[in-house]
Order: structure tokens, then C-alpha cells, then sequence
């Protein structure tokens, strides 16, 4: 009885373990994919590519959405217009 | 969750308690799973899905009712005064069928609560979230965040204006709301929302850098 309570218990931990771990490997990612959509904007533009600048701007701005929400912060809109 | 669900699921769990120890269920039988749960409820609180702690409280508060000592007393002098009797045999199919509608309708009842309920869990973190920890690191970081933010939605406009040194600007700066400075602070922020606030990620260029300021 005892053991199987204290299975329970660790399973229950490892639950919440895993919740908690994947928010974080989240937040991480959400900012990595940010970071790397920047950077293509950075090659972008030392190629004189502007459409391709642009292109990579638009889909960082939804990483940076999907980032700020995950940290807790208003969305890129709404900071700007605060 | 919010505190205030936190306080009604254990004013439930505690009122249930009471119910199964006034009667006859609380033996050594069902304290154990009754313990478990416990940890269930603990965990789920945890997690922060209220509706599914409710549900469990609720299932088992009307368990506990078809089950309470008025009606199995009855039943037990019943059966010692009258052997197979009709009329006992009566009492018992009614004890069966609104034990049964007992517990019909609760599960229909739960199932409305439940879906009535429904709401989206605020998450706020990992180990520490509402920690003191959490709360500093956003105080530090959400100001260069949201600078860095401003900044970059800049180059938005300097991209489709075709002002190129407000981009290089943005680039090679390191003041607040450049890159440098968004991209150092954005990643801490990130980092903060880890599981365990003693691990400090060595990785990190601040990291690297206050190491080297120390010695």
C-alpha cells in the first residue's frame, strides 16, 4: 500500500515535472525561432534583399507574438500603442 | 489558479472528509485510497485544472451520500429482524435504484459543471512561478523587452520606408531598445521561466560576462 502510494506520488511529480519543463522549453524555443528569423533579416538585407528583409520581418513578428505571450507580456501591437 | 478556487477545492475536499469519517466508509479499507486522492487533488491543483479536482470531489461526495449511516443502519436491522422477506427484498431494489439515480444524476450534474466551467488555465511559469525570483527577473527584464520590442517594430517601418540607418541603427547599437541589448535581455526573460531557479544557465553571454567583471 505504501508503495503504490509513493508510485503515485512520483508519478504525480513527474506530471507536473513535465508540465512545467515543457513551458519552459517553450519560451526558449518561441525566442530561438525570434532570433533566427532577426538573423535572416540581417543576411537579408547584406544581400540588398529588401522583399526577402520583409518577408523575414513579418514571420518574426509572429515568433515575437508567440514569445511575448508565453513570458507574460502584451502582445507587439499593444506594447507599441501603450 | 486563482486563490479563490484553490480555498473552495479544499473547503469541498475537507467537507467530503468529514462526511466519510461520520460514516461508516472511513476504515482502514478506504483510507488509503481516499490519501491518494488526496495527492490526486494535490496534483491537479498543481496543474491547475480545477474543473477535474471538482468532478472527483463531487463523484465522490455522492458516493459517500448513497452510502451514509442512516440508510445502511436501516438496512442492517432490517436484515437482522427479517430473513429474505419480501418486503426486505423490496427495500433493497429501492436502496439499489436511487443509489443508482444517486449516481446518475450526479455524473450528469458533473458533466454540466464541468463543461460549464470550462476556461483556459493562466500559466505563469515553471517552479517558481509568482516566486520572488520570477518577479525580480521581470523587473529586470520586461522594461528592456518592451524597449527592444518598440525598437524593432521601427525596423518594420524603416523596412517599408527603405531607411536603412534606422536598421543599422537598430543592429549596431547597444543602448536600450537595440538588438543587443533586446536579444541579452529577451533570452534572460525566457531562461526565467526555467524549473529550477539555483541552476543559473553558464551559457549565457551576461553570465560569461559578470564571471569575467568578478575576476
Amino acid at each position: 500500500m505504501v508503495g503504490s502510494m509513493l508510485l503515485f506520488d512520483t508519478l504525480s511529480n513527474a506530471g507536473a515535472y513535465a508540465y512545467i519543463t515543457n513551458h519552459v522549453a517553450h519560451s526558449l524555443q518561441k525566442w530561438k525561432a525570434f532570433a533566427a528569423q532577426t538573423e535572416a533579416i540581417t543576411k537579408a538585407l547584406k544581400k540588398k534583399d529588401s522583399a526577402g528583409a520583409m518577408k523575414a520581418y513579418q514571420d518574426a513578428i509572429i515568433a515575437l507574438d508567440e514569445y511575448l505571450g508565453l513570458v507574460e507580456l502584451p502582445s507587439a501591437k499593444e506594447i507599441t500603442s501603450s | 489558479m486563482k486563490d479563490q478556487e484553490f480555498v473552495i477545492a479544499r473547503a469541498l475536499f475537507e467537507k467530503l472528509e468529514q462526511r466519510l469519517k461520520d460514516s461508516f466508509l472511513m476504515t482502514p479499507l478506504t483510507i488509503v485510497p481516499l490519501s491518494l486522492v488526496k495527492s490526486l487533488l494535490h496534483t491537479m491543483v498543481m496543474m491547475k485544472s480545477f474543473r477535474f479536482a471538482a468532478v472527483i470531489i463531487a463523484l465522490l461526495s455522492s458516493f459517500a451520500s448513497a452510502f451514509h449511516p442512516s440508510t445502511s443502519s436501516i438496512h442492517s436491522a432490517d436484515a437482522a429482524s427479517q430473513s429474505l422477506s419480501r418486503a426486505r427484498q423490496g427495500a433493497l431494489q429501492a436502496s439499489r435504484r436511487s443509489f443508482v439515480e444517486k449516481a446518475t444524476l450526479s455524473s450528469i450534474a458533473i458533466a454540466g459543471a464541468s463543461l460549464a466551467s470550462a476556461k483556459t488555465a493562466s500559466a505563469s511559469g515553471g517552479a517558481t512561478a509568482g516566486g520572488v525570483y520570477l518577479l525580480s527577473a521581470k523587473q529586470r527584464y520586461n522594461a528592456r523587452v518592451t524597449a527592444g520590442v518598440k525598437g524593432f517594430l521601427a525596423v518594420g517601418g524603416a523596412l517599408e520606408s527603405g531607411s536603412i540607418d534606422v536598421v543599422r541603427t537598430f543592429f549596431t547599437s547597444e543602448d536600450d531598445g537595440s538588438w543587443k541589448d533586446f536579444s541579452a535581455a529577451g533570452y534572460l526573460l525566457a531562461n526565467a521561466f526555467r524549473r529550477n531557479s539555483s541552476a543559473a544557465p553558464d551559457t549565457l553571454p551576461s553570465v560569461k560576462v559578470s564571471y569575467v567583471d568578478d575576476g
